[in-house]
């Protein structure tokens, strides 16, 4: 599946990734041959359910975890091949947040030194360039310079999600994956998160992998859409093309099941009738192994 | 207008913290008649659920109702003691919380918990046993006999929470309080809990409460929405006067934050700020200092509670203005 784009040189390219995890005897494909790519400066939102495998890609495309199969290019790097210590290295150009940031967050660091640790870990800058780059990135975050010295609990999830962000980016990545980022904030909290996010990429080009359980959120957000279901990519497209004809059964569920706000003049209150759909992943791995569709 | 079922009238409740006292309800009145079902919505610690726990009396030790009354089938429910509390939920009142792993006991077979209250009140084994099997295939657990042996952790998320469904049915109460059932769930799986309450409601006839901090989730499962903010009631309509009529600026706010489909890649436009702390008793509007509709008033002059419309209350001086905002933007 590819998005047919002349892109001469994506800023990430995932090509046929595989990733298989053994329970006792059983194996399942957690990621189950994906291939995606991503511009610098834009995003590309992965949707899909508990157990999906979108969080797994995300593992594999950092080497979080050994790829089985495939290969992950990043900024025209073969990332699959590097040696421990430059992938290290290269490892600065993506950053990663995810959905608890405290408990991403060392909590016997201040905010100041969380912030710092990425730097002092790569040998950027002097002790005082680097507390200056602190104080530029609490800024950039919208959080208080006193904020420095407190530390993470002190604050609500949503400032503490600003201080995840603003521990990725000290060194200036090029691509953030965001980890259902928002999903463990409030509403309204949400919002603000979001708004500084893209407020971000706008101010700094970065790039988003923007995972996501939740399909509107993920719409707002995302240039392209990969829907990812049992570890396959089922659909991939622009966003336009999976909001307004999508392929597959499945992503028609997905967006049939969101919520919305039933507003004078919109769409009708929509009477589902979906069948739950029991699926476990290590079963369902095993049975397409058997029964070849 | 028939007697409500439940009706809580100037609820105020706080938790003593050695750091101080934490208002977590300020005043608080609502009602809810047979088989209706109300949705409370607001955002972490703006006492929504509180309000309800201490209404079944099942907050901590060191928070307590410090005014106000409860008339649950007219019966004050701030009055009654520990048993007979006890005694109500469960009979009366059935409860839905957020996590079925940790509501449901990890290590007792899902049968025995849901036949456990029959059995308590003296219900002959047999027929608990026929009816707990009953429910679970009602609630859509495929093989319901075999089932009624397994452990939580033999269910997946969704089953689990069907399975909390059944049991908080099984005496057939009058009023199931759901606090955000399906937060925790996949939305496909939300989507089809959410309807299954639908039916059991109408089917049954109990009156619901949904908790919610998800206006989606409200709006297109309850009939009414009170929305909650610092303690405090900010609104309250029907559905569609809630959508089309919105007459709290923090409504309005929340409403524009809620992420939908359709819009496709654009600006998001939050409401700044934060939530004020618990710990202030609030003596104006609480939300003033996040409000673009907010004058020196709103700082000074606490605005009460009052009827905007037939049906439709909302705590803002300017709620006709705010109305008024709100149609030119349908409308536009």
């Amino acid at each position: 599946m590819s998005l047919n784009r002349s892109t001469a040189k994506p800023l990430l390219r995932v090509e046929h990734v595989s990733k298989i995890f053994a329970r006792g005897r059983e194996q399942f494909k957690a990621v189950d041959d994906v291939s995606i790519e991503l511009e610098a400066g834009k995003t590309l939102g992965i949707v899909g359910e508990s157990g999906s495998g979108k969080s797994t890609l995300s593992r594999c495309i950092i080497r979080l975890y050994e790829p089985d199969a495939g290969r992950v290019f990043f900024d025209g790097e073969d990332f699959t091949a590097l040696s421990a210590n430059t992938l290290r290295r290269k490892r600065q150009d993506i950053q990663m947040i995810f959905q608890d940031p405290l408990a991403s967050l060392n909590p016997m660091m201040t905010v100041a030194k969380a912030i710092e640790d990425p730097l002092i870990i790569h040998k950027v800058g002097t002790p005082r360039e680097r507390a200056r780059r602190v104080h530029e990135l609490l800024e950039l975050v919208g959080l208080d310079p006193t904020a420095a010295n407190a530390f993470p609990f002190e604050f609500s999830g949503g400032q503490q999600q600003r201080i995840g962000i603003a521990r990725a980016l000290a060194l200036k990545p090029k691509l953030l994956i965001c980890d259902e980022a928002v999903s463990a904030l409030d509403v309204s909290i949400q919002a603000q998160i979001l708004r500084l996010l893209q407020d971000l990429q706008a101010q700094l080009g970065l790039a988003y992998l923007f995972i996501s359980h939740n399909l509107a959120v993920v719409e707002h957000m995302s240039d392209d859409i990969g829907v990812m279901h049992l570890g396959k990519l089922i659909e991939y497209a622009p966003v336009k093309e999976i909001f307004q004809a999508p392929k597959q059964e499945y992503t028609r569920t997905l967006i049939a099941s969101v919520p919305y706000i039933p507003r004078p003049g919109g769409r009708h209150i929509r009477q589902p009738s979906l069948e739950e759909t029991l699926i476990d992943p290590v079963q369902s791995a095993s049975q397409r192994e058997t029964t070849p569709g | 207008m028939p007697t409500p079922l439940l009706e809580v009238n100037d609820l105020w409740v706080e938790f003593k913290r050695p750091g101080g006292i934490v208002h977590a309800v300020n005043g608080v009145s609502f009602s809810l008649q047979p088989g209706e079902s109300l949705g409370i919505v607001g955002e972490s610690g703006s006492g929504k659920s509180v309000a309800m726990l201490a209404l079944t009396g099942l907050i901590a030790r060191n928070g307590k109702i410090v005014r106000g009354e409860a008339l649950f089938d007219g019966e004050d429910l701030t009055r009654l003691s520990a048993h007979e509390l006890r005694e109500i939920r469960g009979r009366d009142i059935g409860m839905i919380f957020q996590d079925p792993m940790t509501s449901l006991n990890p290590i007792m077979r899902i049968g025995k918990q849901i036949t456990e209250g029959m059995l308590l009140r003296n219900y002959p084994p047999a027929q608990a046993k026929a009816r707990a099997t009953e429910l679970l295939r009602r609630v859509g657990i495929p093989n319901p006999e075999q089932r009624f042996n397994d452990y939580p952790f033999q269910f997946s998320g969704g089953m689990r929470q069907r399975v909390m469904i059944a049991l908080a049915l099984a005496l057939k109460p009058k009023l199931i309080i759901a606090d955000e059932p399906t937060t925790a769930l996949d939305v496909t799986i939300q989507d089809q809990v959410l309807t299954l309450l639908d039916e059991l409601r109408e089917e049954i006839g109990m009156a619901l409460i949904i908790i919610t901090h998800d206006f989606g989730v409200a709006t297109n499962h309850c009939d009414r929405i009170s929305v909650m903010y610092a303690g405090e009631l900010m609104e309250t309509a029907r559905v569609d006067q809630l959508i089309a009529r919105t007459a709290h600026p923090y409504s309005v706010g929340l409403l524009e934050s809620t992420m939908e489909i359709g819009h496709g890649k654009q600006p998001i436009q939050p409401i700044p700020g934060n939530p004020p702390s618990a710990m202030i008793v609030h003596k104006a509007c609480p939300f003033a200092p996040r409000c673009r509709f907010g004058t020196e008033q709103c700082f000074e002059q606490k605005p009460p509670l009052r009827r905007v419309e037939a049906g439709h209350l909302s705590a803002c001086h300017y709620a006709e203005e705010v109305m008024q905002h709100v149609a030119e933007q349908i409308h536009s």
